[in-house]
């Protein structure tokens, strides 16, 4: 639990520290999966598998996400020749 | 699986490891033997036949030509990358093997009991997830090695790769489903199992769903028809380019070996695992003949399969990128996924195999031809796209006679 | 135990190496690493079925994407610099991670103290749950007691390590899961499927869409 914790937070730091959208990507993903491994080793602690369960809802949705967000990132970049979150201006208008 | 006494399970699951590592190098070696001599002969020449009786010391010859070559690291590539891109394709054809079983049974004696010993390293609960799981990963190789290699071509060759290799990983795990209900398990012993007698055995009752494997088993290898991340003539050698000596080695080797696991699923989930007409009870009766019996039948079955292999390469041509995505992802998946519902279906109603079979056929036989026909009419009305070549044109679902 | 503590080694550093390689392929390279690792976590905490999937759907399908875009972009060329303004950061991160190990050791204290569901509960309420979860039959439990503990046990004389054992290994199974994941969670699974038709849609019009409108 402590790892997954830990695993947490190295993605929202990833988040904050990096400006390529793919890599911040990259660490949604290991916030995904540190919630994951909660869920399954809670539910190996609460002999339940609905959290086994739940981690595959999880995943598909992540599947999702990834296939989406690529998708903007890859518009993002035919338009503006850039993924650094810090030079993609347009949305403030 | 029973259970043995330790000493005996560590003892034998050793000596399975060692002979199916040891079966699998000799089988690639044997490849490309094969590849040589039936190329040559379906090609009206002799192959190589210097080396040893009819040429079978071929290989070994050029693995001491491999080992002793130069092993160049070009100047420009991602040393890192360039350095575990051909372990990381190597690893995964080597460790699927470890839940194939190759064979039923064979009883042993151990300290004055009789324990029964089967020819298979690990029947774990996921089995045939396993082997999906795990041959997804050969595309890393593939990819990462194009990447390093920091090459137009190379990069051209695994851009290819990793797009075909994703679309037809869909086509591959979906035509499974439909064995899967019928057998009620994933594991792969229980699968052959349930294909005990020649009617049970699943590429009758599922045909699409076996034609759909074996063609996505193509792609998956890089075979001939969809060789298109290595195609000499376009990108010189694709994602290998720049690689020498035993490294490049080790792509051809994983190649092969894929090619034999590959055949080896298929052979157990498709074609009857060790079962022969006529031969069953004796290869189910647990005694060391019928034990060595089933892992010849496999042995046979498979080798007729890696033939079959061969034989395609040297067979078809290379098809062009956007006809392997079109029958990818227009033709294969919607055949997978009729074939899932139907099998779901009628199995449900009926609960006979026969009916499964031949609606299975129809309905895909319905699909394949509803979906070319509105592929070809969607054609029409873009631009014409001159090549000499026709785009897939709704003549017929059966590819592997073009 | 050991698993665990090699594989979560193994997966923190990959997930730091994933935030501080510079270049983008290393990144994802790492983080298929922090993936499999954490495959091995699910595998040491006996969901072997979640783990298969982590694998097929993480390390076979979401990172090949990754990579796809990565090299389709040429991402690996351009400099990607560290924000501005870390002071700040900084001092937020450490104090977000300092509130997340906090809680997080509170609430695994708590759970251990007040031990799972399963420790102390009785015998009849375990059983019933495997029926009422699993839809197993008495047969069933049955035949896996004795698959597990030897010929000849019953679900009777087990002691509760041996429950829990009994409970553990059921749940990683393939046949357990799939039974919840149509009976009790059948209404969140077609809503998945909703979820992965809208992603398709909203994919397809995105990269369809001509880029001199959006410019």
């Amino acid at each position: 639990m402590v790892l997954s914790v830990l695993l947490f937070t190295i993605g929202v730091i990833g988040v904050l520290v990096r400006r390529n959208a793919i890599i911040i990507f990259m660490c949604i993903e290991i916030m995904l999966n540190a919630a994951n491994l909660l869920f399954v080793a809670f539910s190996r602690e609460l002999g339940d598998s609905s959290g086994q369960v739940i981690v595959f809802f999880v995943m598909t949705v992540a599947a999702a996400e990834v296939a989406i967000g690529l998708a903007i990132i890859v518009s993002v970049f035919k338009n503006h020749d850039t993924v650094n979150v810090d030079e993609i201006k347009s949305m403030k208008g | 699986m029973e259970n043995l006494p330790l000493n005996l399970l560590l003892i034998s699951s050793i000596i399975k490891i060692l002979v199916i590592v040891h079966m699998l190098l000799i089988g690639v070696m044997g490849m490309i033997w094969a590849e040589r001599r039936v190329s040559a002969w379906i090609q009206d020449r002799y192959g190589p036949n210097r080396v040893g009786p009819q040429g079978l010391l071929q290989p070994i010859a050029d693995g001491i030509k491999f080992l002793l070559k130069e092993d160049l690291i070009p100047e420009h590539v991602d040393k890192i990358v360039y350095i575990i891109a051909p372990a990381i394709i190597l690893i995964p054809a080597l460790i699927t093997c470890a839940v194939v079983p190759f064979g039923n049974e064979i009883p042993v004696s151990w300290g004055g009991q009789e324990y029964k010993i089967p020819l298979q390293i690990a029947d774990i609960d996921i089995g045939i997830l396993y082997i999906l799981a795990i041959t997804s990963l050969g595309v890393y190789g593939v990819v990462l090695g194009a990447w390093a290699s920091n090459n137009k071509y190379s990069f051209l060759g695994g851009l290819r790769a990793s797009a075909q290799m994703v679309s037809y990983e869909l086509s591959l795990g979906l035509s499974i489903v439909g064995v899967l209900m019928l057998s009620e398990s994933l594991r792969l012993r229980e699968i052959v199992l349930a294909q005990s007698g020649f009617l049970h055995w699943n590429f009758l009752t599922h045909f699409p769903a076996f034609l759909v494997f074996t063609i996505s088993v193509f792609a998956e290898t890089n075979r001939l028809p969809f060789d298109l991340a290595e195609a000499e003539q376009e990108l010189v050698g694709g994602y290998h380019t720049e690689y020498s000596s035993m490294k490049f080695a080790m792509y051809f080797m994983a190649e092969y070996m894929h090619m034999i696991v590959g055949s080896v699923v298929v052979v157990v989930l498709f074609l009857g695992g060790w079962y022969f007409p006529g031969l069953e009870k004796l290869v189910d009766s647990g005694t060391l003949i019928g034990g060595v019996l089933s892992f010849i039948i496999v042995f046979v079955k498979t080798a007729f399969f890696l033939f079959f292999f061969i034989w395609v390469r040297w067979s078809l041509p290379r098809f062009r990128y956007d006809q392997l995505m079109n029958l990818g992802w227009k033709v294969l998946l919607p055949i997978a996924l009729t074939s899932i519902v139907v099998t779901a279906v009628v199995w449900l109603v009926s609960e006979s195999r026969l009916w499964v079979g031949i609606l299975n056929f129809i309905s895909a036989v319905v699909v394949a031809s509803v979906v070319t026909t509105l592929v070809s009419m969607r054609k029409k009305t873009k631009v014409v796209i001159e090549d000499d070549l026709d785009i897939l044109s709704g003549e017929s679902p059966s590819f592997m006679t073009r | 135990m050991v698993l665990l503590v090699i594989f979560g080694l193994v997966a923190i550093c990959s997930a730091i190496c994933v935030i501080a390689f510079k270049n983008p392929i290393h990144s994802a390279l790492a983080l298929i690493l922090t993936f499999f690792s954490q495959a091995g976590l699910f595998i040491a905490l006996g969901a072997h079925f979640v783990a298969a999937v982590q694998i097929i759907v993480y390390a076979g399908a979401i990172m090949v994407l990754f990579l796809f875009v990565i090299m389709l972009l040429n991402l690996g060329s351009l400099q990607d610099t560290v924000r501005q303004n870390v002071g700040a950061i900084k001092i937020f991160v450490f104090l977000l991670a300092a509130l997340l190990v906090i809680e997080g050791i509170t609430v695994a204290r708590y759970v251990d103290q007040n031990g799972g569901v399963i420790k102390d509960q009785s015998l009849d309420v375990v059983i019933q749950r495997l029926k009422d979860d699993f839809k197993m039959s008495d047969e069933d439990i049955k035949s896996s007691v004795e698959k597990l503990y030897g010929e000849g046990t019953s679900i009777s004389n087990l002691t509760s390590v041996q429950v829990i054992g009994l409970v553990h290994s059921e749940m990683g199974k393939t046949e357990r899961i799939g039974t919840l994941l149509f009976s009790k969670f059948v209404l969140p699974f077609e809503v998945t499927s909703f979820i992965l038709i809208a992603a398709l849609i909203g994919v397809i019009t995105i990269v369809n869409r001509d880029p001199q409108e959006t410019a």
